[in-house]
């Protein structure tokens, strides 16, 4: 009968300290809230590892579950999977943790949390990976040149062609033979075959097959100029070096040549004879500027504003050291060299020049005398100068066209390089990106506007076209707006400006715009470094759960309990209630 | 006949009767086996071949079991079975014979003779008759016999199996060249020519064969042309070809309608214009005076035949600004080798032309060939000068050197530069400078004698540049006003320097200019040459071009629809529809395929492979061989190309904020 008294006593006092409803105060760590973002590709269904039955997206996902077991009651773990190209889905002040392998998201400019990166898989032995396709801007009656960096291992001695297609139209061919494991960067010749924006698609076929097709295609849109590209050609005094670079010029149907030479004081051969004004100068992409030393102090000011503010390139074409106004454009340091006689710097030949001192990675050297850079190109502003020192090269410049092939080569570069008045650029996002795209005007003129007068629309599925609300940006002539898309396709968009033109941008289907790359090592590192993240490998993601755990900090917060507020407390009651009864029924007691 | 002698004795002819089945086995086999090649496209020689390896091995397989079967016993019991009464004695008789059967001496005696006697009347001929192999064998052999005759005596073009059995397909073209005219030459025939190389003017006359009903060819550009049916499957075209193509032959059950194309690349040869130039002297002469006679070798050929030489000469007397010109011929001796080859030689005695003091002839050979369109053909022109003033020149020396006394002060400009360049280190930078001035003052004379050598003063340099069109467009004719111009260039530049006192840098484009003045003086017969055949004005085509197509003069740098680039881009498009097809392509693609570069051998090559694929798979793999080729071709004839930097405008900000000497 005791253990009846026992379960009595005991009811009796849960009875109680239910109806006293204690209570406590405690003060535990928060629990911490992070996200993981799978990133998906066209990629994700190939294998692993070597040997491997999972994919990248399998371990990825095992990856992200294997984390929110990792955390426990210390957090809580939401994933995301965002297609590769769109923004990323993380909360801007959160850790979030990426997994990819190397197919990039945009990392929204407002993030502020830290950025870890899982790298997810491995490079695969016996495989190819097209990992980025760059193209600049070409020409419907040029050549181009397109840009494929490839990743293979264990295949010496094996070849992988490399053929660009356009559509289903095959554009360009190039052969690789590799000779060690690692990247490496392909030059691949193409032929536009049709003006607007263009889908490249480089495909990389491996003699004997590779482990997985998969991997071997990267896609990227770019843009074909149809129309002729204004070039202003201007000369102080004549000039030999640009009246022959003038001349390649006019051979070359991508360009339209607009020139004037000043042969005397108040005397000069011109096209047009106000070519430096900010008409002709808003629509023109190139100015070559011959007898440079020649230009007066207001030529220099306008094309400086060319080169800073309408972002064109301006070549300066020297025939002896310079000096004057010019000067004011230069970004080098110029010392002038005679040799004895002939000597090459790339295609060009000549036996005076003017070397460049100071030459920085963000500058391109076009050609090298022995001596140093002599044609060398640097960025200003939103634009781009490039000084030849190659003083008398027209002199040596033969009958093989070699100098004609490189200015004409140079000059198309240069102006395919350089956007259009009204430029136009789908800032963010594509239609799968919830169905909302920012969309961004720069409008680039030299003249001076007191009001803008800007529309925009958006024309889909050859629709009618829709107007876009428009907002001013930051800087003048900049403005954005946002254009809901869902699921429409073959998008684009079209904006004008009064007095200035009007420039138009389509949104492709995924291929990012000029360039398609992957991310590489360095460029995720350099991306957590500078938010304070870390990179870890799948594998091995303890180092990311410690850092969380360990940055939670000291905070705690205090919390009051009430322990007895609880149903489950009605099991023990009723059960010692319940024994207490069965055990009296059981010795004969009521 | 006792027993041992009759039972092989049907055991012999049981064989050979076996060895005739066998024999018609293998007959009727191979007979067979030739029938059912000719329904496939198995070559009849390889058919036959087959057919005989499995008719030997029927026969062998065959006989070998005839010959196994066919024992003592089988003969015995065969001839027990035919004859009848016989009991079973001789079979046994012959087992006991053969020692298969052991008994006591008297029962086999007594078993073979019983077996001997009621064999007596047994005639091998009864108990295996030969009549019923022999004949099969002989039926089978005549059939045998039919049959290869009928597979071996049909003609015998390669791909006659295959065509006979394919209506509709070309069995054989046969393309007959005709030269022109002036060319003598028999026509040359073809059969089945993949390309057909025709000089300018002749016919071509093409031959096809095909149980098609009807046949056609389109060439580039030009309607789709049916050929004339001659007779029971044979068309026959025949045309004078405008230029080169590709054409496409094509028959089928209707015109436009094609159930087998060829494409045959036509190379229209232009007629070459005949060569000829003056061996000897080969250069330009100087006397003093006329008395002299030049001896001339000429030597002329063409690809056909020549029909003409001469000599002519420009006779050129006076001065100043009384000029005469006379024109004459000089007798020549043509020595043929050949139609081709000639050669002749000519005496030009100087005296003849009495010719004065300061007079020059400029004489030139001239050749045609057997083409009526076409006219005389220049050599090169030289000049022989005759004057006092030439006096110190060897006999017939190439010219004088009173132009290189600017040379020779030229010269000396440069040996005082480098004196003084020697001199270095200078003592005093005063007195140095001095010197420099007073060697640029040379410097400017020289080059005050060359300008006026030259014809003139040259203002300014800089103006001179503003006519450089004038230089480049006639550089080739007017090499040595080039060289005088870049020379009197230089020694501005060198005047300038030794201005400043740098006598390394002067001494560069001294150099330069006295290099300049001797490569214009070397080309002095620029001066006096004519211009050659290319910009010869052709009197006979006034008036006869189309005033629709006329232009202004200058650079035409639209894109022109024809022009090769804008095809291309075309057939690319058709290519890139069969890549993604793998549809046939049609004779008009084909066509323009193999005549898109004229003598060009790889792309007949393409057109023919896109032709020849028979599969949708194999289609696209030779689609997509000619796009590769077909892009290299657009590549070599579109605008250069260069790899620039990607760049950002944060660059160009950066940059300018990194400019040495400026901050923002």
């Amino acid at each position: 009968m005791r253990l009846a008294t026992l379960l009595r006593l005991t009811a009796i006092g849960v009875a109680i300290m239910c109806w006293l409803d204690p209570q406590s105060t405690i003060a535990p760590q928060p629990p911490i809230v992070v996200d993981a973002a799978i990133v998906r590709s066209a990629r994700d269904a190939r294998p692993a590892r070597d040997g491997s039955s999972l994919t990248v997206l399998d371990l990825a996902r095992q990856t992200a579950a294997g984390l929110g077991r990792r955390l426990g009651a210390a957090g809580t773990v939401r994933v995301h999977e965002v297609a590769e190209g769109l923004s990323l889905p993380c909360d801007a002040t959160q850790p979030c943790l990426v997994l990819t392998d190397g197919a990039p998201v945009v990392i929204p400019p407002d993030r502020k949390g830290p950025l870890y990166f899982a790298s997810v898989g491995e490079p695969l032995t016996n495989n190819v990976e097209a990992r980025e396709l760059a193209a600049a801007p070409a020409h419907l009656d040029g050549q181009a040149v397109a840009r494929v960096t490839l990743s293979g291992r264990g295949l010496q001695g094996r070849n992988t062609r490399i053929r660009m297609r356009d559509g289903s139209a095959i554009v360009g061919e190039a052969v690789h033979t590799w000779s060690a494991d690692g990247d490496v960067t392909v030059d691949v010749p193409w032929w536009p075959v049709s003006g607007g924006t263009r889908q490249l698609v480089a495909e990389a076929r491996t003699d004997e097959s590779d482990v997985t097709p998969l991997d071997d295609d990267v896609a990227a849109t770019v843009d074909v100029s149809a129309g002729r590209w204004p070039v202003v050609a201007i000369e102080r005094r004549p000039s030999w070096g640009s009246t022959f670079i003038r001349r390649a010029l006019e051979d070359d149907r991508r360009f339209e040549l607009l020139a004037r030479t000043d042969v005397a004081p108040g005397i000069s051969v011109a096209s047009n004879p106000n070519l430096l004004g900010a008409r002709q100068l808003d629509r023109a992409r190139v100015v070559i500027a011959g007898a440079p030393d020649a230009l007066t102090s207001e030529d220099v000011a306008r094309l400086d504003g060319f080169v800073r503010r309408r972002g064109g390139a301006v070549v300066l074409v020297a025939d002896r050291p310079l000096h004057g106004p010019v000067t004011k454009l230069l970004v080098h340091s110029w010392r002038e060299r005679i040799d004895p006689s002939a000597v090459a710097a790339g295609p060009l030949r000549g036996t005076e020049w003017l070397i460049a001192a100071g030459v920085t990675p963000l500058d391109h050297v076009w050609a090298e005398a022995p001596h140093g850079p002599s044609v060398v190109s640097a960025p200003l502003g939103a634009g781009v100068v490039l000084v030849s020192g190659a003083l008398d090269a027209w002199r040596h410049r033969g009958e093989d066209g070699v100098f004609e092939r490189f200015w004409q080569a140079t000059i198309a570069a240069l102006a395919g390089g350089v956007s259009e008045p009204v430029d136009v650029r789908v800032a963010r996002g594509t239609p799968e990106d919830g169905g909302e795209v920012e969309v961004s005007v720069r409008a680039r003129s030299l003249s001076e506007v007191k009001s803008w007068h800007v529309a925009a629309t958006r024309t889909c599925d050859l629709g009618e076209p829709v107007a876009i609300r428009l907002w001013p940006g930051d800087a003048a002539g900049a403005f954005y707006g946002r254009v809901p898309l869902g699921t429409r396709t073959g998008c684009q968009i079209a904006a004008s400006v009064d007095g200035l033109g009007q420039g138009t941008a389509a949104i492709g289907g995924g291929a990012a715009h000029g360039s398609s790359q992957r991310w590489t090592r360095a460029e995720v590192a350099s991306i957590a470094a500078r938010t304070s993240g870390a990179v870890v490998t799948d594998g091995d993601i303890e180092p990311v759960v410690r850092a969380w755990l360990g940055a939670r900090g000291p905070e705690r917060r205090p919390e009051t309990r009430h322990p007895m507020r609880s149903w489950w407390w009605l099991i023990p009651f009723a059960g010692c209630l319940a024994g207490e009864w069965w055990l009296r029924r059981r010795a004969g007691l009521r | 006949m006792d027993l041992i002698a009759v039972v092989p004795a049907v055991q012999r002819r049981l064989r050979f009767g076996g060895l005739l089945t066998g024999a018609a086995a293998g007959l009727v086999l191979l007979a067979a086996t030739l029938l059912l090649s000719g329904l496939t496209r198995i070559p009849r020689e390889i058919a036959a071949g087959i057919a005989g390896i499995a008719a030997i091995g029927v026969m062998a397989t065959v006989a070998n079991r005839e010959l196994r079967h066919w024992t003592l016993e089988a003969a015995a019991a065969r001839i027990e079975a035919v004859s009848g009464g016989l009991d079973n004695l001789l079979v046994t008789a012959t087992a006991l014979g053969s020692g298969k059967l052991q008994a006591s001496g008297g029962m086999s005696a007594e078993v073979i003779r019983q077996a001997t006697a009621r064999t007596a009347t047994v005639r091998p001929a009864i108990a295996a008759p030969l009549l019923g192999p022999i004949a099969l064998a002989f039926a089978a052999l005549a059939g045998a016999g039919a049959v290869s005759w009928s597979t071996f005596s049909r003609p015998h073009p390669r791909s006659a199996a295959v065509a006979a059995a394919v209506p509709g397909t070309i069995r054989e073209i046969r393309a007959t060249i005709t030269a022109p005219a002036y060319i003598a030459r028999p026509p040359q025939v073809l059969e089945n020519p993949e390309q057909l190389l025709v000089p300018e003017g002749g016919r071509i006359r093409i031959e096809l064969s095909t149980p098609a009903p009807a046949a056609w060819l389109v060439e580039p550009g030009q309607p789709l042309r049916s050929l004339t049916a001659e007779s029971s499957e044979r068309f026959t075209a025949e045309w004078s070809p405008a230029g080169s193509s590709g054409v496409v032959l094509a028959v089928g059950p209707r015109v436009a309608d094609p159930a087998d194309t060829r494409v045959v690349n036509l190379v229209v040869a232009p007629d070459a214009a005949p060569r000829v130039r003056i061996t000897s002297p080969a250069h330009d002469l100087a006397f003093t005076d006329s008395r002299q006679a030049v001896e001339i070798a000429i030597a002329a050929s063409d690809a056909e035949a020549l029909t003409g030489l001469r000599l002519a000469f420009v006779r050129m007397s006076g001065s100043g600004e009384s000029f005469a010109f006379a024109e004459g011929e000089i007798p020549v001796a043509i020595e043929k080798a050949s139609e081709r080859e000639w050669r002749a030689s000519a005496r030009l005695a100087l005296s003849s032309l009495k010719l004065d003091d300061g007079d020059s002839i400029v004489y030139r050979a001239l050749v045609r060939d057997s083409n009526p369109r076409a006219g005389w053909v220049d050599s090169e022109a030289y000049t022989i000068e005759v004057g006092k003033r030439l006096e110190f020149a060897s006999a017939g020396a190439a010219l004088p050197d009173e132009d290189r006394r600017y040379a020779l002060s030229q010269q000396m400009v440069i040996v005082k530069t480098e004196r003084l360049q020697a001199e270095r280190p200078r003592p005093d930078a005063a007195a140095w400078t001095e010197r420099t001035k007073l060697l640029a003052m040379e410097q400017r004379m020289v080059r005050a004698e060359v300008v006026f050598l030259s014809g003139g003063e040259v203002e300014d340099e800089v103006v001179e540049a503003e006519q450089a069109h004038e230089l480049q467009e006639g550089r080739l004719q007017n090499a040595g006003r080039a060289e005088m111009l870049r020379a009197i260039n230089d020694m501005s530049r060198a005047e300038a320097r030794l201005n400043d006192g740098d006598t390394t840098g002067a001494l560069v484009f001294e150099r330069s200019a006295l290099a300049a003045l001797q490569r214009a003086f070397d080309r002095r017969r620029y001066f006096l040459r004519t211009l050659g055949e290319r910009s010869r004005i052709d009197p006979s085509r006034r008036l006869t071009g189309d005033s629709a197509r006329a232009r202004p003069a200058g650079r035409d740098v639209r894109r022109e629809p024809g022009s090769d680039v804008e095809l291309a881009r075309q057939l690319l498009g058709q290519l890139a529809a069969i890549g993604e097809s793998g549809g046939a392509p049609d004779a008009g693609l084909l066509g323009r395929l193999a005549s898109i570069e004229a003598g060009a051998d790889d792309w007949r090559q393409i057109a023919v492979s896109l032709a020849a694929a028979m599969t949708p798979e194999a289609r696209r793999q030779a689609a997509e061989r000619a796009m590769v080729r077909l892009s290299a071709y657009a590549r070599a004839r579109s605008g250069a190309s260069a790899t620039a930097p990607a760049r950002s405008e944060l660059q160009g900000w950066w940059r300018e904020e990194t400019r040495p000497g400026e901050r923002r």
